[in-house]
């Protein structure tokens, strides 16, 4: 087998991969009920835009997990070209086929809301994988999802683009720039660290 | 060499066997996932609490306003938090090649299982009902009457309690990395898809918001939803912990019967009554009258300081209402109705008494018109009218920008009338048939 083979499988790539493609397929279909329901237009597809990004973004987080990390660390080339690869992949793949599942109306939450989430979720996972582990690190972005998807004001901008980027629709600027901010932070983070040492397990 | 242990007869009796019962389930509950997601899960719903409080009305105005937030705060985005550190719970053993060592303890593998389950589940109760404390505590200074409904909120605690548990069982059974965060996504969409349809079935999610009408849960419905989430909790975690698995039956009964209550119950209206006692009117002494209901006794006398002018201008007027009323009943034949205080209001203040004043006024002079009405010929010319009797009677410095020259011209020209011309052109406007543009006097 060759390198990348055996890299794919000890990052149980396949699954992760199967995974981003079932989170697309779900999101395209929940954007779709979503705004079909009578009284609800394309703003519907609000829960989409921010939960959609937090799943696919969970996903390339615990595939960051190893489970040879003291191994890894022996070998001869640096790890970061690989880890900023293996990242910037699933990111590109995830982004682009988030941003199919949810088409039209890229002033509210179309697909540069959701590329805009896709970017900051993976971003705030990979540093989280970083900083906790690879095996928790969809754990942060969950909670601040779950913390800002009430609290957000239902007039996008002023403060609430930054604490709450999210939540914005795609053309706020602020937001794009948190949420451009967490990916090269966490992915620079992640790449030049790699993710924290966990003991053995699933 | 170290001296032999004399034992000493007049010491108390040491009480083993109740210090290993309770240290590991204490060691449990201190450590681990637990308190840090009842932490995460009191955060949680108390910032989505503060940032929904000064929103349009707060929630602060009504008992049955906050616990209903609560319930959506803290099941919808408490719900998938406590699924998912009860699944890393769960999964502990398995990431710490530890189960062969449980395994080889006396204790049963119920009552080890009960006891890693225990942060799992009690933790996020925990946790929401200090948020929950917190927010009630928060809304008692702005309320008028009432009291909150405990019962329904322990019986979200219960909730979180079972969803932390079946995230515990799932946990325990699903060996795969990603199984925390994909149960906390399925259980957001399990949570939140009812919310977009319209049967009594829609009560056996715990998430499910109410909007207060008025009314209150009926008195089964707290412990039927105990048992309905309670119930299917307990019916995973016996079915996967105990060893005889028929034990999992009868909790799964027993929620299956509260499921059927909850869906059928109450004449399958769902499980909400009529609260006659917050729907009393408590009216001041004016004239025109006005009267909110008890819910909103708090702000009468700032109701009746926003209808002040309104009033005097109406009292007399062959016409006029006799009284304002709000409340689930319609206004009667000499009655209008008022906008809502509690959602004009934030923290026991109406936000805005003149704008509160103009809405009142147009209630006062909203008909149900037909279609055609508005086809009239003359209905823009009748409509301009509308809006400057509207202006002239409660003025709205939000409004006056959307006047038309037409309309300010016929508010100047009111507002130049001498009193008792205003009286009778008052008097002559609250008789006509406000759908028909014709009848509409110009003033």
């Amino acid at each position: 087998m060759t390198a990348f083979v055996l890299y794919a499988r000890s990052r149980v790539l396949p699954a992760t991969l199967a995974v981003l493609l079932g989170a697309a397929l779900a999101a395209a279909w929940s954007a779709w009920w979503l705004q079909g329901q009578p009284g609800f237009d394309h703003a519907a597809r609000v829960p989409v835009v921010v939960l959609a990004p937090l799943l696919t973004a969970s996903a390339v987080g615990t595939s960051l997990y190893t489970h040879s990390d003291e191994l890894d660390r022996t070998a001869v080339r640096p790890w970061w070209p690989r880890r900023l690869s293996h990242l910037l992949m699933l990111t590109a793949l995830s982004t682009a086929l988030l941003a199919l599942a949810v088409p039209g109306h890229p002033d509210a939450f179309g697909a540069p809301a959701m590329v805009r989430n896709v970017l900051g979720a993976t971003g705030v996972t990979a540093a989280a994988a970083a900083l906790l582990g690879a095996r928790l690190s969809w754990l942060p972005m969950t909670v601040y999802t779950s913390a800002v998807y009430l609290a957000a004001p239902s007039v996008p901008g002023g403060h609430a683009a930054i604490w709450a980027w999210t939540m914005q629709p795609g053309p706020q600027r602020a937001a794009w720039a948190v949420a451009l901010a967490a990916f090269v932070l966490g992915v620079g983070l992640l790449a030049a660290r790699g993710p924290r040492a966990e003991r053995r397990g699933m | 060499m170290t001296a032999a242990p004399v034992l000493d007869d007049t010491a108390p009796a040491p009480t083993p066997a109740r210090a290993r019962t309770v240290r590991p389930l204490l060691s449990e509950l201190r450590r681990g996932v637990g308190p840090w997601a009842g932490a995460a899960l009191a955060l949680t719903v108390s910032i989505a609490m503060y940032g929904k409080a000064d929103y349009i009305d707060g929630w602060q105005s009504r008992w049955g306003e906050a616990t209903s937030l609560l319930r959506t705060a803290g099941l919808l985005l408490g719900g998938p938090l406590a699924v998912a550190a009860g699944c890393w719970q769960g999964g502990r053993e398995r990431r710490r090649g530890t189960g062969e060592l449980w395994a080889s303890t006396a204790r049963t593998p119920l009552r080890r299982a009960a006891v890693a389950a225990a942060p799992a589940a009690l933790w996020p109760a925990l946790g929401h009902l200090l948020a929950a404390t917190g927010c009630l505590l928060a809304t008692w200074p702005y309320v008028s009457a009432g009291r909150p409904d405990l019962l329904l909120v322990l019986a979200d605690a219960v909730a979180l309690a079972a969803l932390g548990t079946l995230g515990f069982v799932a946990g325990r059974v699903i060996p795969w990395r990603l199984t925390a965060p994909l149960l906390a996504a399925a259980t957001y969409v399990v949570l939140g898809f009812p919310a977009y349809g319209n049967t009594p079935w829609q009560w056996l999610d715990p998430a499910m918001a109410h909007s207060y009408n008025w009314d209150k849960a009926v008195w089964w419905f707290a412990p039927a939803s105990v048992v309905w989430t309670g119930g299917l909790a307990a019916t995973a975690f016996l079915a996967y912990a105990a060893r005889r698995r028929t034990l999992a039956l009868p909790p799964l009964a027993a929620a299956c019967a509260a499921a059927v209550l909850i869906g059928t119950g109450n004449g399958g209206q769902g499980p909400w009554r009529a609260d006659t006692a917050a729907a009393r009117l408590v009216c001041d002494d004016g004239t025109p009258q006005v009267c909110v209901t008890a819910v909103d006794s708090r702000l009468l006398p700032q109701v009746s300081a926003a209808l002040a002018d309104l009033n005097g201008a109406l009292r007399g007027v062959p016409g006029a209402p006799v009284r304002w009323t709000d409340g689930p009943r319609p206004a009667g034949p000499d009655e209008a109705s008022l906008p809502t205080p509690a959602f004009e209001s934030l923290r026991g203040r109406l936000r805005d008494p003149g704008a509160y004043a103009h809405g009142a006024v147009q209630y006062l002079f909203s008909d149900s018109c037909e279609d055609q009405d508005y086809e009239h010929p003359g209905w823009a010319r009748a409509s301009e009218v509308n809006s400057a009797v509207i202006q002239w009677l409660a003025p709205s410095a939000a409004y006056e920008p959307v006047l038309t020259d037409r309309s300010r011209a016929d508010l100047a020209r009111l507002k130049t009338k001498s009193p008792a011309e205003r009286r009778a052109y008052l008097a002559r406007y609250l008789a006509a048939d406000l759908c028909d543009a014709e009848e509409v006097p110009v003033p």
